[in-house]
């Protein structure tokens, strides 16, 4: 490639040349005349003001303060408020770039339309005033509500202060469409929990008590470099301060990895093997805490050895397990069958008939299922050493319960990722961790949002018909990937409009083609955003609103990964510029336009209010100190976490039998019907998908893996962003990482330009350049998530409203690469956001 | 008397880069607001010339790799090369031990540079914009060379107990700034017990730049 000659450029060689040809002397004199300006301004006034809020840069929700000089956002602090509690408190570099957020000449400055005559996709907006956008938005959606149904208009958010309000507005006006981005986030972890606990827990449902911790493993999780993850890693920094030992097990040798005592390199999509052979060892060696498996699991509970089938359950009426199940066990203390309820000591062993039929434990299934995944198995298919996984099950069994897998976080990149956390969970209950000091503890929430009601609605929702039509097991209102498939089949109903709020569904979600092709479909498209998104091209109307740290949210907050009760609020530091609009206010103008006068004033109206009653009638309601919250900005109800707590609020979980169950009955009940390994209810190893397309890949073939750059994130706040970008290009974090014996095959060299495709969709491509390092598997080629939009890049370094003028050249985002239907799981319809394989093809000479 | 010393806590430090980033708002940025809209002004690469940079140590070989940030700065030495070859006193240290640099002195022979045996000074080669307001005398310059100050001119506005920006902006106390003349100080702790090392104690340059290495097991588990 030519070297490019901008204009900025061209001044630096002209200064430079300036430097060499003359003497020192006129050096001198050049810096006489110019910084005279800088003599002159040496003593301006600073007025520093300090302001709480909650960065929600990452969707993390760190309690910060934000640091004003003469008005102008500057620097960022921990909130010192939280000092108390400061293990649950740090922030990470991000919020350090406020500044160039806040003050970005890209970010969207006004309300935009498209241009007349224009089609969707190819970004070409005017500019309009906020009457003329809302009134738009409004008319076209009262049209629709009144020709097709409120439920025809779907509404897309995502992070933000106030997603609470937009679902609530939306709820309002009646459709039950609404969806939040769960299954490109932490869907398949859910359904794997949901075996466990009977119950869809997400990331931020645990914390691994790292401060007390003897050993973590980590497996596919870097919460010291990555995403949503900065309490997390003053707890590790704290903990790695009282000898505290890390396992990273990771395709890349990650910042987790960097502090770790052992990276265990395993080719990309194979974790479950590696777990599963460590629940072998666990089993066959003893090394499972027994006494915590028959008390907490339904490791006892005796089943028919050909079905499976639970040999009795039976109604609990009274005790802590009231309105549960109990079932049938042998108990070893007097020989005799039992309900577990009365006996004494439930056998975990036994195995023998009960009325002519043969009868077993659930352990002695697991113990049998998982006594095919030996070490030496496992080590053939993730390439890790017998040896190491034999020492990580031995390390953590000799350190529990002050030893722990990381409960993750991520969990949509293969199809077998369901199985990764229900095993990891599995380890940790095996071990007796769960709950205890050292291990994994139950985070605690208050839930402390703005208490208003919303009407109910009898319209059938498009999750109601999935639920019914090939995924059973999703999470209603988590999953955008079934509102786009409804989209695009018209099923159950046509859908014309949709409100994408904070949301980049085209740069956040697999399938390109087919979301470009199901907003194009729609009679209206609505995006509410700060920066240029890769969705925006797609849009009829563009609403820019303030960043976080602009407007007072009408909400309070957990703090939502912490052990403790924790909340913080978010408060304004500066106003917006430009013409850019509060969200709350913004909101306000929409329900006035589209809600009926009675609607308005029985369900809305306290958002309505300004942010301090809100917040007061929040304080009322949930019996919390108003004038103490919002002096400090964050207020933690306890300061240490309750150890020693094995059941979620000391409550029994949502299984059938109130215990976690090894062996999940609502599952076995679903795999009866459907006869999939994919829904067994036992932990069952499951293939990659992309070794379902091909066993070995060829030379220009590798399984793409990406991870998290500390300064970028999932929206498109920092894309754009000059610091953050800045950062990004010094950590060369926007080129794609090779390991040097594939690089030396395919003749790259560093810096090298390559094109991605994928070989089951190959008319869409990007560019990207080659970062060599023996930090990554072979198998992988692994770039850092969006840091640059892709295929779209063209359209925006050219655009004149739609610009991102920063945005490196080089960036890697495998959503653009898979085509919708092979980028989700059946059932529950997860995304498997690295579950191909993609080919690289050399640019240039 | 005061001597400024700063500890980096790599066992703590959580490599999120906001030291990085806080130094390079303070001390690179140029910020006008004559406006209602500020404007922000950064060089082309403004990470290039934060006055702490993250580098990757490497070593070993796949799959034992290892990887390390450390952050290139200026150690702020007793005994500073950088000053004693500075023909015109442009490099001098502060009678509280920080070096800085009076740029109006500068020749830009970059004798320094040269000198400089850790090769932390940096040498900004971009013009100033119009419209930018420095942010005070030991701000970024164009083509004169650019070193960590421990953000001394905040000291000089007069603020108490003043921190560099760096060491405020981090949340895991993974930089400790403090006066090594003071046995009470956390930092002549850490350095007294030894805790707290520095890079190349045999040249003689007495660095108050100090690290704390990441701990692990000194065998790897494998080997065991």
């Amino acid at each position: 490639m030519p070297p490019k000659i901008s204009r900025r450029n061209l001044l630096k060689i002209g200064a430079l040349t300036a430097v060499t040809v003359t003497t020192p002397v006129t050096t001198l004199k050049y810096f006489r005349k110019t910084p005279t300006r800088f003599q002159e301004a040496v003593k301006p006034r600073f007025i520093r003001e300090t302001h709480p809020t909650r960065c929600i840069l990452c969707g993390q929700g760190c309690p910060m303060r934000v640091e004003t000089i003469n008005g102008i956002v500057r620097h960022a602090y921990p909130n010192p408020a939280s000092r108390e509690v400061e293990k649950y408190t740090a922030i990470c570099g991000r919020p350090q770039g406020l500044i160039t957020l806040a003050y970005n000449p890209d970010r969207l400055k006004y309300p935009l339309i498209r241009e007349e005559g224009s089609k969707r996709g190819e970004g070409r907006f005017r500019r309009a005033t906020w009457d003329e956008a809302l009134d738009l938005v409004a008319r076209k959606l009262l049209e629709i509500k009144e020709k097709y149904g409120p439920q025809a208009v779907a509404v897309f958010v995502h992070q933000g202060n106030e997603s609470g309000a937009v679902k609530k507005l939306f709820k309002i006006f009646g459709t039950p469409n609404i969806t939040k981005h769960s299954s490109t986030c932490h869907t398949s972890m859910d359904v794997g929990l949901y075996l466990l606990f009977g119950k869809m827990f997400g990331p931020g449902t645990f914390t691994n008590d790292y401060e007390n911790a003897k050993l973590v493993v980590f497996v596919e999780r870097n919460p010291y470099g990555g995403l949503v993850a900065t309490t997390w890693a003053k707890m590790l920094s704290i903990g790695k301060k009282k000898g505290l030992r890390i396992i990273v097990i990771d395709p890349r040798f990650t910042e987790t990895a960097e502090h770790s005592d052992l990276w265990v390199p395993i080719r990309p999509g194979t974790d479950l093997a590696l777990l599963l052979a460590i629940i072998n060892q666990l089993v066959r060696n003893g090394w499972y805490n027994e006494e915590f498996v028959r008390k907490y699991t339904n490791a006892s509970m005796l089943v028919f050895k050909d079905t499976l089938d639970p040999v009795k359950l039976v109604d609990v009426d009274e005790g802590f397990f009231k309105g549960k199940k109990t079932y049938l066990v042998y108990d070893e203390s007097d020989g005799k069958f039992k309900l577990k309820t009365s006996a004494l000591k439930p056998s975990l062993y036994y195995e023998g008939d009960y009325e002519g039929r043969r009868v077993t434990t659930v352990f002695n299934l697991l113990r049998e299922r998982v006594s095919q995944y030996t070490p030496e198995w496992a080590s053939g298919i993730t390439g890790v050493p017998v040896k190491v996984i034999v020492e990580i099950a031995r390390q953590l069994w000799e350190n529990a319960p002050a030893a722990s897998i990381d409960h993750g976080y991520k969990a949509v990149r293969w199809l077998n990722e369901m199985r990764v956390f229900q095993a990891i969970m599995m380890i940790n209950i095996l071990i007796g961790s769960l709950g205890q000091k050292g291990g994994v503890l139950w985070n605690k929430s208050l839930k402390p949002s703005a208490p208003i009601s919303t009407p109910k609605h009898d319209v059938e929702s498009v999750w109601d018909y999935w639920k019914k039509n090939g995924y059973p097991l999703h999470k209603p209102g988590g999953t955008p990937n079934l509102l786009i498939k409804s989209i695009l089949e018209e099923k159950p109903y046509p859908i014309k409009a949709a409100i994408i709020w904070n949301q980049n569904l085209i740069g956040h979600h697999p399938g390109f083609k087919e979301i470009s092709r199901a907003l194009e479909k729609l009679e209206l498209v609505v995006i509410a955003d700060v920066m240029p998104n890769e969705t925006m091209p797609w849009a009829d109307v563009v609403l820019p609103h303030a960043y976080f740290f602009e407007e007072d949210a009408k909400e309070a907050y957990d703090v939502k990964k912490t052990p403790i009760p924790y909340i913080t609020i978010a408060r304004k530091a500066q106003n917006p510029p430009y013409e850019v609009r509060p969200s709350y206010e913004i909101l306000d103008e929409l329900a006035k336009r589209l809600l009926t006068p009675e609607e308005y004033e029985k369900y809305w109206k306290l958002l309505s209010l300004p942010a301090d009653q809100v917040l007061a009638k929040i304080c009322e309601s949930k019996n919390l100190p108003y004038d103490k919250l919002v002096e400090r900005g964050s207020l933690a109800l306890s300061h240490q976490p309750k150890y020693g707590e094995v059941y979620k609020s000391g409550k029994p979980f949502n299984t059938v039998t109130g215990e976690i169950e090894l062996l999940s009955i609502k599952m076995l009940q679903l795999y009866n019907k459907h006869k999939d390994p994919l829904l067994d209810p036992l932990i069952t190893w499951v293939e990659p998908q992309y070794m379902m397309y091909k066993k070995d890949l060829s030379e220009d073939e590798f399984v793409p893996v990406e991870g998290f750059i500390n300064m970028q994130s999932i929206n498109t706040f920092l894309k754009d962003s000059k610091l953050h970008v800045d950062y990004t290009k010094y950590m060369k974090a926007h080129m794609v990482w090779i390991h040097p014996k594939r690089a030396e095959r395919l003749g790259l060299r560093e810096g090298d330009w390559v094109e991605v495709y994928n070989p089951r969709q190959p008319d869409v491509s990007y560019k990207v350049q080659v970062h060599i390092t023996d930090s990554v598997h072979p198998d992988a080629l692994f770039g850092f998530h969006g840091t640059n939009p892709g295929p779209l890049l063209e359209l925006f370094k050219k655009n004149k409203e739609l610009r991102m003028e920063y945005t490196p050249e080089s960036g890697f985002n495998t959503n653009f690469l898979q085509p919708l239907e092979e980028g989700f799981t059946p059932y529950w319809g997860g995304a498997m956001l690295q579950d191909f394989i993609v080919k690289i093809r050399r640019l240039g000479g | 008397m005061t001597r400024y010393a700063m500890i980096i806590d790599l066992n703590a430090c959580a490599r999120c880069g906001g030291c990085v980033l806080a130094c390079a708002v303070e001390n690179i940025a140029r910020i006008t607001s004559d406006a209602e809209m500020a404007n922000v002004h950064l060089p082309e690469n403004a990470i290039k010339y934060s006055r702490t940079r993250p580098v990757k140590v490497r070593s070993g070989e796949y799959p034992h790799v290892r990887e390390e940030m450390v952050f290139r700065q200026c150690l702020h030495c007793e005994e500073a090369p950088c000053v004693d070859v500075c023909p015109t006193g442009a490099s001098y240290k502060d009678g509280d031990g920080t070096v800085l640099i009076e740029k109006d002195l500068c020749i830009g022979c970059k004798y320094c540079i040269i000198a400089c045996p850790y090769g932390v000074r940096t040498l900004p080669e971009e013009q100033i914009e119009e419209g930018w307001v420095p942010a005070g005398k030991h701000a970024l310059m164009p083509f004169v060379p650019d070193k960590c100050t421990f953000c001394h001119h905040r000291k000089e506005q007069g603020i108490e107990n003043y921190k560099p920006a760096c060491v405020e902006a981090c949340a895991f106390d993974a930089r400790i700034f403090g006066d090594l003349d003071d046995p009470e100080s956390e930092v002549s702790k850490l350095v007294s017990s030894g805790a707290a090392v520095t890079l190349k104690p045999e040249l003689g340059t007495r660095p108050k730049l100090f690290y704390i290495p990441t701990s692990r097991l000194p065998r790897s588990l494998e080997t065991r």
